[in-house]
Order: structure tokens, then C-alpha cells, then sequence
């Protein structure tokens, strides 16, 4: 699959940042909240990126390792 | 000048009619493609004509640029949530962006003016809280593309007003 400008973004943000929650990403890359859920999650189904819970609501969001030298 | 307008009338009818469905199709799919479906002027001022709050959140960043959530939220007259929500649509249409403190504090954006607000506004706090506010708060800001699509509405509405005050006349 190829991957779209605004997916490329997304992945750069998080090599050069780590670990960041959505509304961060979306303020970095300057794309809007839901738009941007449903890039995570297609991210996240292809097996690129993974999710972690922090507290009730915050989700931070994160390159899988074996992805991360691509 | 009327027999122009006329023709273009005409001409204008037969492509409606001439086009189908399928046309519109592959024109949207074109645009979606090259990510310029929500990014023209006139497709913008329709959703900010039809959606009031929309159209209220808007004001209220452009009045206070940039501006807190609770400002917003006090300008125009919604709860935090909505305003959230309308920022946030708003932000799909490329009008307004966010900044975060944090990220302007680790020079990964930069902007003085979002830097200067937040010292004027944590000036009186005490450390702990300052640095309470400095991890969460974020700022909206219009955008170049904004401030473009502002001025050029405000030019086309001049005009139109010049034009009825000389009809009248």
C-alpha cells in the first residue's frame, strides 16, 4: 500500500518525537482531530504504529521498533 | 452586455444538462486525489454561511489570535466541547491551527506571539502552577491561508456595499 503525504508526515513526527498523544500529532502535522484518528488507525492496522493507554482518556502513540530504521 | 450574460445563461444550462452523475464523480475524485476538495474559497464560505457555530468559534479565534479555549468559549457563547469540536473542523478547513506551549518552549514551533501571551498571563501565578499550565495549554491561531481568505471576504463584502449604496443612490 502506498502511503500518503499527509501518513508520511505522520510517521516522521513520531521518529523524531518518540511517544506523543493525538492532539499533538494533529497540532504538529496541522491536520484536524477526527481526520487524523482515522490515519492512526489505518497506521495502526497496517502494523506501522502501535497504541498505549495512559489514564482513562489520553492515548499516546508510537512506531513499532522493527519499523523504525525505514 | 445583458446579451452575454445571456449566452453564458445558455451555456451554462447545456452543460448541466449535458453532464451526469459520473462527471462529478471523477471531477470530486481529481480533487480528493490531489487534496483540494476543502480547500477553495468558495466551498469555505458555504459551510462557514450554513454552520453557525462554526462560523462564532471563527470570530471569536480571529478576535483574540491567538486564542485560549476559554476565551473562545466565552466570545462566543458555546461550551468548551463544541468549541473543540468547530475548532477542530475548522482546522480540517486549513483556517486555524494549534500550538502548543510546550512545543514553542522546546523550540519545535516558533512563534513569540503565543510566548508572550502565556507569560503575560501566568505573570501573577506561582511556579508550580505555571509549570502545571505550561505542560497542557495550547493556542489557536489562524493560518496565513486564514488570514488570506478574511481579507479577501472583507474586500468582496466592501465592493458589494459600495455597489448597493450607488444603486440606491
Amino acid at each position: 500500500m502506498e502511503k500518503t503525504e499527509q501518513e508520511k508526515k505522520v510517521i516522521e513526527v513520531l521518529k523524531t518525537f518518540g511517544k506523543l498523544p493525538t492532539a499533538r500529532i494533529s497540532a504538529i502535522v496541522g491536520i484536524g482531530y477526527n481526520y487524523i484518528k482515522d490515519i492512526l488507525s489505518n497506521l495502526e492496522s497496517e502494523g506501522i504504529i502501535e497504541s498505549e493507554k495512559a489514564g482513562e482518556l489520553a492515548t499516546y502513540w508510537k512506531l513499532i521498533e522493527a519499523n523504525k530504521n525505514e | 452586455m445583458n446579451s452575454e450574460f445571456e449566452k453564458n445563461k445558455k451555456k451554462i444550462k447545456e452543460n448541466m444538462e449535458n453532464q451526469s452523475e459520473k462527471d462529478y464523480e471523477k471531477v470530486r475524485e481529481i480533487l480528493i486525489k490531489n487534496g483540494k476538495d476543502k480547500h477553495n474559497r468558495p466551498f469555505i464560505q458555504r459551510r462557514l454561511h450554513e454552520k453557525e457555530n462554526l462560523r462564532k468559534t471563527f470570530l471569536a479565534v480571529i478576535k483574540y489570535n491567538p486564542a485560549r479555549i476559554s476565551e473562545v468559549s466565552e466570545e462566543s457563547l458555546l461550551t468548551k466541547p463544541t468549541c473543540y469540536s468547530q475548532l477542530h473542523n475548522l482546522m480540517d478547513l486549513q483556517l486555524v491551527g494549534r500550538v502548543f506551549v510546550m512545543d514553542v518552549k522546546n523550540k519545535v514551533v516558533n512563534n513569540e506571539v503565543v510566548e508572550k501571551k502565556f507569560e503575560e498571563w501566568t505573570k501573577n501565578m506561582p511556579e508550580q502552577l505555571k509549570r502545571y499550565y505550561l505542560a497542557k495549554t495550547s493556542f489557536w491561531v489562524i493560518t496565513e491561508f486564514g488570514k488570506s481568505f478574511c481579507q479577501k471576504a472583507y474586500e468582496f463584502n466592501q465592493e458589494f456595499k459600495e455597489k448597493n449604496i450607488e444603486k440606491n443612490d
